[in-house]
């Protein structure tokens, strides 16, 4: 709970109505995350991203996923079939107190649920701002096509370029490789988060909401940093030849450096190597020209030396040290070894949040800033299944106690 | 329709990607960017990232105006030079603040405050500025006054651990992610705050960082890690929250070539044998059932590439993808901007202009609105400003100041 005099949050007083599957529930979180309302609408059985795990104590449940929790914190749940015309009436009441829709039908899916196209649903809801997630975009050659999170990961270029460097004769001895944790869907989040944003405030000055063509093919393409510009300027393809070497430290974790040392980096480096006297000849003036370091004679020799450098040290020692002296580098670390760190502590990037029906707390990543006037809301924890729907339905929407039991008995909600 | 952020003026101080990929969509969403740059601390990327070619008899370098990367994330802002050390140059930052909505940065956390321009001295000048403050590590905190780039970012948030074998060292990303991932969060915070200040009146100041984005990327590992005590293992490509197999990537005819194929249901499994022409191997009953396939993969994915050694990587996408598996290309940036129709069909790459270097391609906005698409061209209608290339219009035309000062103050060093 935050204090009453606190700052409202930047979507506070923003209604969004998320039906879509589990390629926008990073999206719906993130609203919540800026204080918008958040109604996740699942069919009455429980959404289907509710099979996903892990789960709690590794027995799977509809209320004992670790991946619903996490990304659909902060939300209000309600159950609702559309396939049923009181259930779309519903909706539609719904829709007409909602700012922003999330919805995942696809390419003519909103005729499909019912809805009308985008022309019929503006015309309704002049003011709803839509965000259309699909796999490739709603119309085009591929928007019949299906993706995953995987595919969706090879065809934007983050696994060509991903993976183990080849061996001695330049073989590769490991496949190109896919980052983890569904980061398609969670960078299809972070895009749908920005644009939301602007069409909210374009919205607000002329009373138009627009719809977002919020493809998952488009983000994760748009986030592969400058490969593209490399690619279209200069004709570079980069290979999954990693830029980085593997390099353990002294109690068996690893070290990420950066490989160009830029301007008085590489300094600060051979004076943080030649205090432990492992510089050996890179005090050698003729080692500043970074044309100099890249020759094949240098580059191999400066690698070589850094890595025996870092063999010598403890990981969490040496990153505090090389900071201090100026030097860029970092631990690999899991993801649970940054809990209790002082810097994140500080910074409320964890959050505990209770799960009273397990007894219990349990921790999630919080905040992506610190902000007294642009605050960060986590939490409470995810819905269980139709959870609000008597705060949505009869609260709200003024539905009397006894039709709602009669729409729970017909299966509508 | 207008665009989101029409009537925004954006100072930007972004410097290599995070920053600069940040206010170029603010740039795209129709905000007037300014970016502020010193000859004495050039931006990296205008010299170290790949040069563009240059046509026969241009006089050669160096120059600093053609490196494709910062040609890239500068599209669309007007340019200028500023001196924030020389005391002429405090002065006009100080006007420029005036007219300003938004001030973004991603230098060391102390950068600002070295130059006299910390939080509390911007919000006394522009009383409802919006600052965006984007160090490594953030402004707060004890590790303040240390840095990061992209992969440091990534490393220690977690994320770099996710990527690759169980057995093997972290592989990590191929992309240095938190540069791409960041500026969304940069840009998302700028409009979030942009809604505060119009509801108060007042400023606002917003301490981001690139590893607190990371640790909340990092997704299900915490609470897992909080609820049953288990960190998280890698799994290579095989999926390890939704049951699935075959799910990885295989060798296609030709060197190097790549296809993704994610089987996470019994149709897709039937599709994928009739496709592959119903093999005898895929009757076997270890290949039965979803469960049973997931507990064989290693053989189904030794089998299932055994055949897909002979396909051609696009045909055979299309052959899967017809009969409803989730199949993609491993796609290279060649392929991406050559080959992808989609992208093509979104017209996702948008040719630039340039004062100095030809005609060039960058990527466009990854999604499509139903009215007014952001444009990367932003404002200027061109590709990134030569340094300084817009001295004359920002400090003359928009600050008024004669041509003569100009002239004297480019001689003294201020601009």
């Amino acid at each position: 709970m935050q204090p009453p005099d606190a700052m409202p949050a930047a979507l506070e007083g923003i209604r969004v109505v998320e039906l879509c599957d589990e390629r926008g529930e990073f999206l719906g979180r993130l609203l919540a995350n800026l204080g918008a309302e958040v109604i996740k609408v699942e069919p009455p059985g429980g959404a289907s991203s509710r099979d996903i795990g892990p789960f709690y104590q590794d027995q799977p449940g509809a209320e004992r996923s670790i991946y619903w929790w996490h990304f659909n914190i902060g939300k209000l749940g309600v159950t609702l079939d559309l396939h049923q015309e009181e259930g779309l009436d519903l909706l539609h009441r719904l829709l007409h107190d909602a700012d922003v829709l999330i919805e995942s039908f696809g390419p003519n899916g909103l005729e499909n649920a019912g809805l009308g196209g985008w022309a019929d649903l503006h015309a309704r809801y002049p003011r709803l701002v839509v965000a259309s997630i699909s796999d490739f975009g709603l119309d085009g050659p591929w928007a019949g096509y299906v993706a995953s999170d995987l595919v969706a990961l090879a065809l934007s270029g983050h696994m060509m370029v991903a993976g183990y460097p080849p061996g001695p004769e330049g073989k590769y001895d490991a496949p190109p490789t896919a980052p983890q944790m569904h980061q398609s869907w969670q960078l299809l989040g972070c895009v749908g988060m920005m644009d939301v944003l602007a069409t909210l405030r374009i919205r607000d000055r002329e009373g138009l909401g627009q719809r977002i063509d919020l493809a998952l093919h488009g983000a994760a393409n748009n986030s592969t940093e400058n490969h593209p510009a490399w690619y279209m300027v200069a004709g570079q393809v980069n290979t999954r030849r990693p830029q980085f070497p593997e390099l353990p430290t002294k109690d068996g974790n690893y070290m990420q450096i950066m490989p160009g040392m830029f301007g008085e980096e590489w300094d600060r480096l051979v004076a943080l190597m030649d205090k432990y006297g492992m510089a050996e000849d890179l005090t050698d003036p003729r080692y500043k020209d970074p044309a100099y370091r890249r020759r094949p004679e240098a580059a191999p020799h400066i690698a070589a030396l850094i890595k025996a450098f870092v063999a010598t040290q403890n990981a969490e020692e040496i990153f505090h040290i090389a900071q201090e002296g100026g030097v860029v580098w970092a631990p690999i670390r899991a993801p649970h070894e940054n809990l209790g760190d002082p810097h994140m502590e500080e910074r409320g990037s964890f959050i505990e949040i209770e799960h009273p029906e397990i007894g219990r707390s349990i921790t999630y990543p919080n905040a992506a800033w610190v902000s007294e006037e642009l605050p960060w809301r986590t939490g409470p924890r995810a819905p269980s299944i139709g959870e609000h729907n008597e705060l949505v339905y009869h609260d709200r929407l003024g539905v009397y106690a006894e039709e709602l039991a009669a729409l729970k008995a017909k299966g509508v909600i | 329709m207008s665009l989101p952020l029409d009537g925004v003026r954006v100072l930007d101080f972004g410097w290599v990607n995070a920053g600069p990929k940040g206010t170029r969509y603010l740039s795209s969403y129709g905000a007037d960017v300014i970016h502020l740059e010193w000859k004495a601390r050039l931006d990296i990327l205008r010299v170290n990232s790949p040069q563009h070619p240059m046509p026969e008899g241009t006089p050669p370098g160096p120059s600093v105006n053609r490196g494709s990367s910062f040609n890239t994330n500068h599209a669309g802002k007007w340019g200028v030079s500023l001196n924030m050390r020389d005391p002429k140059g405090k002065e006009i930052f100080k006007r420029l603040l005036q007219t300003a909505d938004i001030v973004v940065e991603n230098y060391s956390a102390t950068t600002m405050e070295s130059w006299g321009f910390g939080w509390e001295t911007m919000r006394s000048i522009r009383p409802d500025i919006v600052y965006i403050q984007a160090p490594g590590f953030g402004r707060k905190g004890p590790y303040g006054t240390y840095r990061t780039y992209g992969p440091t970012a990534a490393a220690i948030g977690g994320l770099t651990y996710q990527v690759g074998l169980p057995d093997r060292y972290p592989c990590g990303y191929g992309v240095s992610f938190m540069d791409g991932v960041g500026p969304y969060f940069i840009a998302s915070a700028a409009m979030g705050a942009l809604r505060q200040r119009d509801r108060t009146g007042r400023g606002v100041y917003v301490d981001l960082s690139q590893v607190g984005p990371a640790v909340l990327l990092t997704g299900t590992s915490i609470p897992e890690w909080s609820a049953n005590g288990t960190a998280y293992v890698r799994t290579g490509n095989r999926s390890p929250y939704i049951p699935a197999a075959p799910h990885g990537v295989y060798a296609c005819e030709g060197d190097e070539k790549w296809i993704a194929i994610a089987c996470s249901t019994e149709e897709h499994w039937q599709a994928l044998v009739g496709v592959m022409g119903d093999p005898d191997w895929a009757k076997r009953p270890e290949f039965s059932t979803l469960e049973e396939r997931c507990a064989h993969q290693d053989e189904l994915d030794a089998l299932a590439e055994s055949w897909t050694r002979g396909q051609e990587r696009y045909d055979l996408m299309a052959r899967l993808q017809s009969v409803g598996v989730p199949a993609g290309v491993c796609q290279d940036t060649r392929d991406r901007y050559e080959t992808d129709p989609q992208l093509a069909h979104r017209r996702y790459f948008v040719r630039a202009r340039h004062s100095e270097v030809p005609d060039y391609d960058i990527e466009g906005h990854p999604t499509l609105f139903s009215d007014t698409d952001p444009s990367p061209l932003g404002r200027t209608g061109m590709g990134a400003a030569c340094y300084g290339e817009h001295n004359a219009r920002i400090y003359g035309e928009l600050l008024g100041i004669a041509d003569a000062e100009l002239a004297a103050l480019s001689e003294a060093e201020v601009i």
